[in-house]
């Protein structure tokens, strides 16, 4: 956004633009002072952001830049109103990257009533299952864990310790010590992350061409935490 | 034989973007600038070489949505105007700068660009730059292949298989009724590969796609060659791996070419840097300032105290930097002779956008590349993926590993906290169209038409521009509005066809704005 957009704005929407950017706002600033830290947050945000991308997605993104002021389309009008959710009871998996994937769920209103109704109602669940063989059933399923889940929420980003694995996830409830499965989802697959193992010793003479593979070590998230973790409930 | 090939790729590709309900809209400029800067920049160069009898070979990928934009003639009018405008700032900018023969002359430059864009546009090309691209290609120099109907991001559709067989088939229909030949390859959007998309291509005739260096050398069966040779997915499709090292080259604005000192500033356009009351009828209504393409600063360095920018010099640059990628190719070439018992191939895709927008010398960058290596075809020889396969038929069999050319390279660029909310979405109307296929499965008149559009809203809400761009903080509200719309149209029209009662009108108008894919048969979803 440029200065002189910004300087072209009341003051209340300038306050409101700071406070939604997490500034805090002194009585006494005066709305130039208050134009120059705004621009100022921008920046550090751009900055920040650039940072994270690698050069493919820094270069794409130059597709799309025209103008400064797109970020402040404050117009608030929901002109395509669309669901927040289908009122059914599915859960979906969807791999990320070698350790994270993401799952979102939803359970129909009438189920949630039923569950409520429990007397023995302990936990909602997602119970994370690490498969071995490709299909997926409760005897070789073996093991697995569970995230404690509350009613409000519908999607969550889930850590996976293994590479080149298969997991599936249940969306369950707890109850007098029984789980209830309510739905199950896709079975998923995480990428190996890494080079295959040789499997002929005499091919070893060709790890050096391999040896820009070292430059796709940093491609692998395992240590390092997804950027926004979604918080509880959001949609 | 040459001891080396070099496959260059070029990705073309925006989202569709057409707002015949505005007399101007905002980021159909991505277009108008990427005709002006690139699209044509590239067509000029490709003119030169034939001119002089240069043997040239590469690969342009097309996005079925950027075809059906250049084809649009609502945006070919627009392109017209826009370019008009620009000539006006031109002059103005020849007269402003009068007094000031250095700025003066680019200004000059810029005119005579802008000219020459509307000469070529309007009396070479008649407006028809795909159908110059199929000239290209008909005469050997190009082989044009396509990406996913709406440029999909493709792993994170793989749940609901009919979403992604349709991305799929819709972008092979969509090439072969423009470009008249099917489709040997395929560019999968921002490199997103999953294993057993392989399928999908293979159903319909698609030899080749490209992927991240990783997706090959993370294969379940280590490469014998590394990146430079294809993998055959165990389905006989080949998957050609990008070489990280020419790739930073051109991409880093650090340690690669487009950020040399000499080269042009991108920020410092005048539609920024000059005062409000002359700038304001060049550029958007309302006064906000856009990118005009006027730029007269160079790089410089870390300052703020740019100085103007020396086309010349700037030319030297790029020759140097041609020299530099050729000569850096073959070193390499030397390298791995030990090891290979065949050329190797340098995979090096890049977006077409990139050079002209944003690397202006990029197209003259490319022009010397392309000389200098026709001067040394014992060495390096430019070719394709379907030439190589050709050529070498026999790879390794093996199949590449999930991933994509973004941040970490895998799906956290069009998978986290900021563009997550848009999965359940995408899913569900990719499994009501399944549904509605299911029900109607041979509808005529009005119903097929609610049904086609259906399909096509939910092609263009499943765009991973959209995703990117809410991940990457450019026109957020934008790429936000046009996923809900192309939902909500999506099923407006799946509850009006359930319950029987369709609305003409709305239907009309919807059909008309988002018009691309006017073929799509519905049952691509059955």
């Amino acid at each position: 956004m440029t200065k002189e957009r910004l300087l072209s704005v009341s003051m209340e929407e300038l306050e409101r633009i700071a406070i939604s950017r997490g500034l805090s706002i002194r009585e006494d600033l005066s709305k130039s002072a208050l134009v120059d830290s705004i621009l100022e947050t921008l920046e550090e945000v751009k900055r920040e952001r650039d940072e994270q991308n690698n050069l493919p997605i820094r270069g794409e993104k130059t597709k799309f830049i025209i103008t400064e002021d797109e970020e402040f389309d404050t117009v608030k009008q929901d002109e395509y109103p669309i669901p927040e959710r289908y009122n059914e009871t599915k859960v979906v998996f969807m791999v990320r990257d070698p350790n994270w994937a993401f799952a979102y769920w939803d359970i129909e209103d009438q189920n949630i009533e039923k569950i409520k109704l429990d007397s023995g109602f302990d936990q909602l669940i997602l119970r994370v299952h690490n498969l071995e063989s490709a299909q997926f059933n409760n005897s070789n399923s073996n093991s697995s864990f569970d995230i404690p889940i509350q009613f409000h929420d519908r999607s969550w980003y889930i850590y996976l310790p293994y590479q080149n694995c298969s997991y599936v996830l249940e969306l369950a409830y707890l109850s007098k010590g029984k789980c209830h499965i309510l739905s199950r989802s896709n079975k998923i697959k995480t990428p190996g992350g890494s080079l295959a193992d040789i499997q002929d010793p005499d091919d070893e003479d060709t790890s050096p061409r391999l040896t820009e593979s070292e430059s796709f070590k940093s491609h692998s998230s395992r240590e390092i935490i997804p950027q926004r973790i979604i918080s509880r409930g959001r949609e | 034989m040459s001891m080396g090939c070099l496959s260059l790729i070029l990705h073309s590709h925006l989202p569709f973007v057409r707002h015949p309900e505005c007399p101007r809209f905002l980021e159909e400029d991505w277009l108008l600038e990427a005709i002006s800067e690139t699209y044509l920049p590239l067509l000029d160069v490709f003119e030169r070489l034939e001119a002089d009898d240069i043997p040239f070979r590469l690969t342009v990928s097309v996005s079925p949505t950027l075809t059906a934009m250049l084809q649009d003639k609502l945006l070919q009018e627009r392109y017209i105007n826009h370019l008009q405008n620009l000539i006006d700032l031109a002059q103005a900018e020849l007269k402003r700068t009068k007094n000031d023969p250095e700025l003066n002359k680019l200004a000059g430059m810029y005119l005579r660009r802008f000219e020459n864009c509307f000469k070529n546009f309007t009396d070479r090309y008649k407006r028809n730059i795909i159908s110059r691209l199929k000239y290209f290609q008909s005469k050997g120099y190009l082989e044009l292949i396509t990406s996913s109907a709406t440029h999909s991001f493709l792993p994170l559709l793989q749940n609901v298989p009919k979403a992604v067989k349709a991305q799929i088939e819709v972008a092979v229909d969509s090439h072969t009724e423009h470009f008249e030949t099917n489709p040997e390859g395929i560019w999968l959007p921002e490199c997103g590969y999953f294993p057993g998309v392989e399928d999908y291509l293979k159903a319909r005739g698609l030899k080749y796609f490209f992927m991240e260096a990783h997706g090959i050398l993370f294969a379940d069966q280590r490469p014998n060659y590394g990146v430079y040779a294809p993998l055959y997915c165990p389905n006989m499709v080949a998957a050609f791996g990008r070489d990280p090292e020419s790739s930073r080259a051109v991409w880093s604005s650090e340690e690669g070419y487009p950020g040399d000192n000499v080269y042009r500033e991108f920020y410092r356009d005048v539609g920024f840097d000059l005062p409000l009351e002359y700038i304001e009828p060049f550029i958007h209504d309302g006064g906000i300032r856009v990118n005009t393409g006027i730029k007269y600063y160079a790089i410089t360095g870390r300052t703020d105290q740019k100085i103007l920018y020396n086309r010349e010099k700037a030319m030297k640059k790029a020759e140097e930097h041609a020299e530099h990628f050729l000569t850096a190719r073959l070193i390499r070439i030397e390298q791995l002779q030990k090891s290979m018992d065949r050329p190797p191939i340098f995979v090096c895709p890049y977006d077409t956008e990139l050079f002209g927008h944003w690397w202006f010398e990029g197209p003259a960058w490319i022009e010397y590349l392309i000389r200098k290596v026709a001067m040394v075809p014992d060495r390096l020889k430019m070719i394709t993926a379907s030439d190589y396969l050709a050529e070498y038929p026999e790879n390794q069999v093996s199949t590449p590993s999930f991933s994509s050319w973004g941040n970490k390279g895998y799906a956290e660029v069009w998978l986290e906290g900021s563009n997550d909310w848009i999965y359940r979405h995408l899913h569900k109307a990719s499994e009501r169209m399944v549904e509605l296929c299911r029900r109607f499965p041979g509808e005529k008149g009005i119903l097929r038409r609610a049904l086609n559009q259906a399909a096509r809203e939910l092609l263009l809400c499943q765009a991973s521009d959209w995703a990117f761009i809410m991940k990457t903080g450019t026109t957020v509200p934008y790429a936000v509005k046009r996923t809900k719309e192309h939902i909500y149209n999506f099923n407006r029209i799946y509850e009006s066809v359930m319950a029987g009662s369709l609305d003409k009108e709305w239907l009309k108008k919807i059909e008309s704005k988002n018009n691309l894919f006017p073929h799509i048969d519905y049952r691509v979803y059955a």
